[in-house]
């Protein structure tokens, strides 16, 4: 079920959800952004996958909603069609300026599995894998856009549906039948699957399994509300594992132009894909050695990423806000990059990235002497 | 054959944690005492609350229960409800979480009719936080955010709800379950929104609040209890209600020999909304508090409006492969 408010640039997504009825897609228009939150993460209490979507403001009023979804571990997407801030900004315009607020931005120990589209082309396996995450590791999980992405068109192989894998919910695993126990139920009920973390989907209406969740710490193994201080280390850190978890059941980062090491790799996430891209290709035409690696996954990032950074001399990391992903860099992997950051509510132009390259690139004076 | 559901089978494994005294706990078990006489379902009931005393509820219920975010459970149950129709939902708030800081979710919960009973436990206080005045506290409320007294006009619930276009609207009092325990069955009953304010005493910070009316000494003289169809008497039928229709306002009158005739008294009817907005609106102290269903209209619920209006009734009827193929489409080579 999706959840809408209207607001420029996300609404598009729920004009265009609200016809596919006969998807089994059901759009509801909710009084404000928080409650299209609280509502899609209703529905998913309710068994239906929850999705909502706004853009940087509205996301800022979902932010505590977004916060109790992952307190009480209940699948939910929400896409973040980022625009130009901060406050109401440029809302025509597109930036990427809410990575941390998909990252960082909850109260307290709130982190999030967050992935970014890299255009309109990579928007349909983006979702679905974000629904995926969401179900199998029963949290909220950010789907990140912008105006770019959402006002673009893009030719697209359209896609086998019989490839996909089918998104399914953990299963109940132990014997909840005992009515004298209660808290046999409860240990059933918060049995989360070792590698995931997730929990299994339990929705009213499913027989004995009636249960209460809030956003009051719970413990560990029964849900019951817990002030307990070993617990709440506990929760915090399984809150913790549970994002660090996804990393293992995503891809390796892969290096989609040029080598697996070298004097420089442009790496870049979401909308300025394709910028890059014919940038690189342009500078490799031209003899440099340039690797490009674009980010998906950027919370968790995935395990070889270091790794593979590690190998090129210089990185260079184009993106349209003040260098939100070099920061997340520089906190997950400690790495250093070279920041190109462009505010001007316009998407890069290749001769940006071109001229970057060219500059940053080692020994990039006695090249052009 | 089963044996008959009692309170208890409602009741859950986790110790209740309001002060002793508190209003709550009668509301709880009548709560708890109504769902076994309709032999409700726990595995179809649900019970979702905000933040605040009131809202610790769900944790006391056997049956489902979502204990979410302040002031926001309107549009969480709107969502549940939406994702199954066929779920029992009640709705658990105070007049802070729901008419503060959840204001504008309890004014569209109610103008969309989304079937679900909505209990408003009214203290007039914030509780949980040490006794702040709350937007239904009484001008001049010292607390300790007002030290010298409040100063702003309380909202009346019941005139709040009437305002959003609610089809169902009741009061009742926490201790007297032999009236509040119908009220919640109507509630229950009611394919809508159903709003009912409680009035709820909280024996710490605002005690005694409602004792003017709730005091069952003078409950005969204070309380008016309206049925559909019967007279608007009080004062074991020797006052009762009569329009003044010079000035459109309720009068109280005396009813015997030498006063009014039963036939001049106002007779209730809970379809009639101006009468509703006159009963909602009667001023505390002077007149009677009115009590029971006060409103009751039915309307289309949003949950059916939204299933009905859903091209294919919310059943999945296409193929994800067919839809993809529709408009600007070519092959490649």
């Amino acid at each position: 079920m999706f959840c809408g408010y209207p607001i420029t640039p996300a609404s598009s997504i729920l004009h265009h959800l609200s016809k596919m009825g006969d998807l089994g897609v059901s759009t509801f228009q909710a009084e404000d952004e928080i409650a299209a939150c609280c509502a899609a993460i209703g529905a998913s209490f309710g068994g239906a996958i929850g999705v909502t979507s706004s853009s940087g403001p509205g996301i800022a009023l979902k932010t505590e909603a977004i916060g109790f979804g992952m307190a009480v571990e209940l699948p939910l997407v929400i896409v973040n069609s980022q625009r130009g801030g901060p406050s109401t900004g440029l809302p025509t315009k597109t930036e990427q300026s809410d990575l941390y607020q998909a990252v960082y931005g909850r109260n307290a120990d709130a982190p999030l599995p967050v992935i970014a589209t890299a255009g309109p082309g990579d928007c349909f396996d983006a979702a679905i894998e974000a629904t995926r995450v969401a179900i199998r590791h029963m949290t909220p999980v950010f789907l990140l856009t912008d105006g770019y992405i959402a006002n673009a068109a893009g030719p697209w192989e359209l896609p086998n549906m019989d490839d996909y894998e089918p998104i399914l919910s953990n299963a109940i695993n132990g014997d909840a039948s005992n009515k004298n126990d209660p808290t046999e139920l409860k240990r059933v009920i918060w049995n989360r699957d070792p590698a995931s973390l997730g929990r299994p989907w339990i929705a009213p209406g499913m027989k004995g399994l009636a249960y209460r969740v809030g956003g009051l710490e719970k413990d560990i193994e029964t849900g019951d509300i817990s002030y307990d201080a070993a617990n709440h280390q506990a929760m915090s850190e399984l809150r913790a594992k549970k994002v660090a978890a996804v990393a293992e059941f995503i891809p390796d980062q892969e290096v989609e132009q040029g080598s697996t090491k070298g004097p420089l790799a442009v790496v870049g996430w979401g909308s300025t894909h394709g910028a890059i891209w014919r940038a690189v290709h342009e500078a490799r035409e031209q003899g440099l050695d340039v690797a490009q690696i674009h980010l998906r996954w950027l919370s968790p990032l995935p395990t070889n990423l270091g790794r593979l950074l590690g190998c090129y001399d210089r990185v260079l990391l184009p993106e349209m806000n003040m260098g939100q992903c070099a920061t997340l860099l520089r906190d997950k992997l400690g790495l250093e990059v070279i920041q190109l950051n462009k505010t001007s509510g316009q998407p890069f132009k290749v001769a940006e990235i071109l001229n970057a390259i060219r500059e940053n690139y080692p020994g990039a004076k006695q090249a052009a002497e | 054959m089963n044996k008959p559901l009692t309170a208890k089978d409602f009741a859950t494994d986790q110790e209740v944690r309001w002060c002793p005294g508190c209003g709550d706990y009668a509301i709880l078990k009548c709560v708890q005492k109504t769902l076994a006489d309709v032999e409700a379902d726990p595995d179809k009931t649900v019970f979702v609350s905000g933040i605040g005393c009131s809202s610790r509820f769900p944790y006391y219920m056997n049956a489902y229960g979502f204990h979410t975010i302040h002031g926001r459970a309107p549009a969480f149950a709107t969502g549940l409800k939406l994702a199954n129709p066929e779920l029992d939902v009640w709705l658990v708030t105070g007049d802070g979480d729901g008419l503060s800081i959840g204001g504008n979710h309890l004014l569209h919960v109610l103008r969309r009719n989304v079937d679900m009973a909505v209990l408003l436990f009214n203290n007039e206080i914030y509780g949980l936080t040490k006794g702040q005045y709350s937007p239904t506290s009484r001008p001049g409320t010292r607390s300790p955010s007002t030290p010298s007294g409040s100063i702003d006009s309380p909202v009346s619930p019941g005139a709040f709800a009437l305002g959003a276009n609610a089809r169902f609207i009741a009061r009742g009092i926490d201790t007297d379950a032999k009236n509040l325990s119908p009220v919640l069955k109507a509630a229950r009953e009611f394919k809508g929104a159903a709003f009912v304010e409680i009035f709820q005493n909280c024996i710490v910070y605002n005690k005694d609040r409602f004792e003017d009316f709730v005091a069952k000494k003078t409950a005969a003289d204070t309380q008016i209890h309206c049925e559909h169809g019967k007279p608007l008497l009080f004062a074991k039928g020797e006052k009762g209600l009569k329009l003044n229709t010079a000035t459109l306002q309720l009068e109280i009158v005396d009813v015997g020999d030498n006063a009014a005739a039963v036939e001049d008294i106002m007779v209730h009817d809970e379809t009639n909304r101006v009468m509703a907005q006159m009963l909602l609106t009667l001023p505390m102290g002077s007149f009677p508090m009115p009590l029971g269903v006060i409103y009751r209209a039915p309307a289309t619920s949003f949950d059916d409006a939204f299933t009905h209006h859903h091209p294919t009734q919310r059943k999945r009827t296409g193929k994800v492969a067919d839809a993809l193929r529709k408009g600007s489409v070519w092959k490649k080579g």
